[in-house]
């Protein structure tokens, strides 16, 4: 074990502050950070927890600092040793017999109790403000990593329990089990499970250098890796002949293929060769593909292309919601090669021109067997009348057909799997803004009674509940974190919902309307 | 029981053959208490249950089998214990006018027999039956798997499916393996491409 503590370039010269030393080692102290103007966000770590070292740590090199490094403790470190650095040989002189400074080491239920109190205070912070924990300063030494790692471990779980909460599909890599932020902090909430290129978990001491190409990282993490992509035509490792009878799956499982969604299907990939066999050879289960979140943001047109390519062209119903990365040139392979495409779904694919699209569809028409019978192009920007009267030319749509026989369409469900949704377009004049949009109908009794359909226009034009969908103009309101309007009597509700189920037996789950449900269990 | 059976053949077909003469050859001749067709169905373990047969109907291997003249005695089902046999004539009696295969009934030609079974779509308590149907443990559930891809009973699939997806869904990959009793038969080699290629999907 050894403190490879290096100055990094990131990391400009500044001068010593007071009380550090001439050999301080190259890391920064808090103040000197302070003095420099930087940017504190960039370096990531929590400034609750610094912030108690603040000023009172001058320095002392890397080598003390892990003497002294761990816990947001409240009680005052020991002293810094003397400024002339004493040269140690074995790390292991350095560490203290309190390595946390609290003065409990020898008392381990009172130490483990200590730290959990500790957590939860880090807890309860966060909780405030709302999950997040704002990057302030960055860590002077390597002890301060401890605090680092520990609130983002803390941030991690708060990460991991609020993506499950907006996320239908949970968050864990199904693939790894490893968490998903895992690469973004060079830390796991949990130990990686069969690993064979996973980042080690080393609890308790990380390397600043690690750290500091974790936080280089940081920023490209986004990116796809340039090796994956359409050229890496897939290659199924199914190929041995996996006869084992332990690793052939139950019947039921294959059953159940044809009712998982796609995250699900492609972590079944990773199970055994059997069922990546059966997964992948079989068109029939892809042959309607819905993307919705929290694939949606990643997809990209090479992904899109070869999950397209296991229908084996048998692809009937296509729907990606609000998938940011998929571009025109990129649905127009996909509807070159599915021809019995009937329906496509588009909403909010802010990537995708609707000149763009209606092109794409013009060239697909010839080809498509029945072609394009149902559209969902919501949420595309720009879209002007001259598209909409193409668009519905190509739908076979007259133009004087009114589109009023169609089922009421809700503004909390506009999320909802388009695959059983039968009208032929959803974008249609709004009857106030004359924009073309979707336009939403009201489900209040009241409003349907008038029958003039006055509360029935784009979501611009008359705002509504995300949870119930009603006109919320006459009535009080909240605005949430995500600038969506709950209208008060759902916001009661699962306020009461939390409260009285309170963690018990019951759940609180996204629907895929958006709304929340809370779901009790019974016994 | 068809009017090729003219050979030696038991004396209760003996009798029931001309009681079957006025009828379709293809119509099952038993009657329950109420005046009811019923057929009676026997588990593996000799349990025998009685089920009305437009019940029995769901099934298009029990269809089958009835449309083959098989429905006059205990139709033995092998393969299935009495306590799953158990449920799912049950189930059957419960997804009475279930639009999931009455749909396809009307393609058999038998509007006569159908008449009074009009489809209807599942009611709330049909729902809460369902939801009690499936809440029992792993084996049992792919007993009743088992059980309903061998029914070929779309209802029953219905149910049983979703229930095992429910089960699977948002599983690690090593809890899906231990959760059905596999083997990673993968080499790293293998599982490290395949991680690649859905690296985009679980970053």
């Amino acid at each position: 074990m050894t403190l490879n503590y290096s100055p990094h370039t990131l990391f400009p010269a500044a001068p010593s502050p007071a009380g550090m030393p001439p050999d301080g080692g190259g890391f920064l102290t808090t103040s000197s950070f302070w003095e420099k103007g930087l940017d504190w966000e960039l370096f990531g770590a929590p400034k609750d927890c610094i912030c108690s070292w603040r000023g009172e740590r001058g320095g002392g090199g890397a080598a003390r600092a892990v003497g002294d490094g761990a816990g947001c403790s409240y009680e005052p470190p020991p002293p810094p040793p003397p400024p002339s650095t004493p040269v140690y040989d074995d790390i292991v002189d350095l560490l203290p017999a309190d390595p946390f400074g609290m003065g409990l080491a020898a008392d381990t239920p009172t130490w483990t109790a200590a730290i959990a109190g500790w957590i939860e205070d880090l807890a309860a912070t966060m909780a405030d403000r709302f999950g997040y924990y704002e990057y302030g300063d960055h860590y002077p030494n390597v002890g301060d990593r401890f605090d680092y790692y520990m609130c983002n471990r803390v941030a991690n779980a708060a990460a991991v329990a609020a993506a499950a909460w907006f996320s239908p599909h949970g968050v864990p890599d199904r693939v790894t089990g490893t968490p998903l932020d895992s690469s973004e902090t060079g830390l796991s909430v949990q130990p990686p499970v069969n690993l064979s290129h996973g980042e080690e978990f080393v609890p308790g001491v990380l390397f600043v250098e690690e750290v500091e190409e974790e936080l280089l990282r940081f920023g490209g993490q986004g990116e796809e890796d340039p090796s994956v992509g359409l050229q890496a035509t897939e290659s199924c490792p199914c190929t041995g002949d996996g006869n084992n009878s332990s690793s052939v799956p139950h019947d039921a499982l294959l059953f159940a293929l044809a009712y998982l969604d796609i995250p699900d299907l492609l972590s079944a990939e990773g199970v055994c060769k059997t069922l990546c066999s059966a997964v992948r050879e079989d068109p029939l289960l892809w042959r309607h593909i819905h993307i919705g979140p929290p694939l949606s943001k990643r997809v990209t047109d090479d992904v899109l292309l070869r999950l397209t390519e296991r229908a084996k062209g048998s692809l009937e119903c296509l729907s990606l919601m609000e998938c940011s990365q998929v571009t025109d040139s990129g649905l127009r392979h996909v509807l070159e090669n599915n021809r019995r495409l009937g329906k496509l779904s588009v909403p909010s694919c802010t990537r995708l021109s609707i000149g763009g699209l209606v092109d794409s569809l013009k060239a697909f028409k010839p080809l498509g067997v029945p072609g394009i019978q149902h559209l969902r192009v919501g949420g595309l920007y720009g879209i002007k009348e001259e598209h909409f009267e193409e668009l519905r030319a190509l739908l076979g749509l007259d133009q004087m057909q009114k589109l009023v026989a169609h089922k009421p369409r809700y503004y909390h469900l506009r999320r909802a799997s388009s695959c059983d949704d039968d009208a032929v377009i959803d974008v249609e004049t709004c009857p106030r803004c004359q924009n073309v949009r979707v336009v939403y109908d009201c489900p209040v009794d009241s409003c349907q009674a008038e029958g003039l359909e006055l509360c029935r226009a784009c979501s611009i034009c008359i705002a509504r509940c995300n949870q119930c969908g009603r006109c919320i103009h006459d009535h009080e309101y909240e605005e949430t974190f995500s600038l969506e309007w709950i209208c008060l009597s759902c916001m009661n509700d699962s306020f009461k919902c939390q409260w009285v189920h309170g963690g018990k037996n019951s759940d609180v789950k996204i629907a895929p309307g958006g709304a929340s449900l809370c779901i009790t269990y019974v016994g | 029981m068809s009017s090729g059976d003219s050979g030696p053949s038991s004396s209760k077909q003996l009798v029931q053959q001309p009681a079957a003469a006025g009828r379709s050859p293809n119509q099952p001749p038993l009657l329950g208490a109420g005046g009811r067709k019923v057929i009676v169905l026997k588990s593996g373990d000799e349990e025998e249950f009685e089920v009305d047969l437009l019940d029995a109907m769901q099934s298009r291997t029990l269809r089958r089998a009835i449309e083959d003249g098989c429905g006059d005695g205990p139709m033995p089902l092998p393969n299935l214990t009495g306590p799953v046999l158990a449920k799912v004539v049950e189930l059957f009696r419960r997804h009475r006018g279930d639009p999931r295969w009455a749909d396809e009934l009307q393609e058999t030609e038998k509007e006569g027999m159908f008449k009074d079974y009009a489809p209807q779509k599942p009611t709330a308590e049909v729902k809460g039956f369902d939801r009690e149907f499936v809440s029992v443990d792993r084996d049992a559930l792919f007993d009743l798997l088992r059980a309903a891809n061998f029914l070929e009973a779309p209802g029953l699939l219905d149910v049983t499916c979703d229930a095992a997806a429910d089960a699977v869904m948002n599983m690690t990959v090593e809890e899906v393996r231990e959760y059905f009793g596999l083997v990673n038969d993968y080499t790293p080699e293998e599982e490290a491409a395949l991680r690649k290629q859905h690296e985009w999907a679980f970053q």
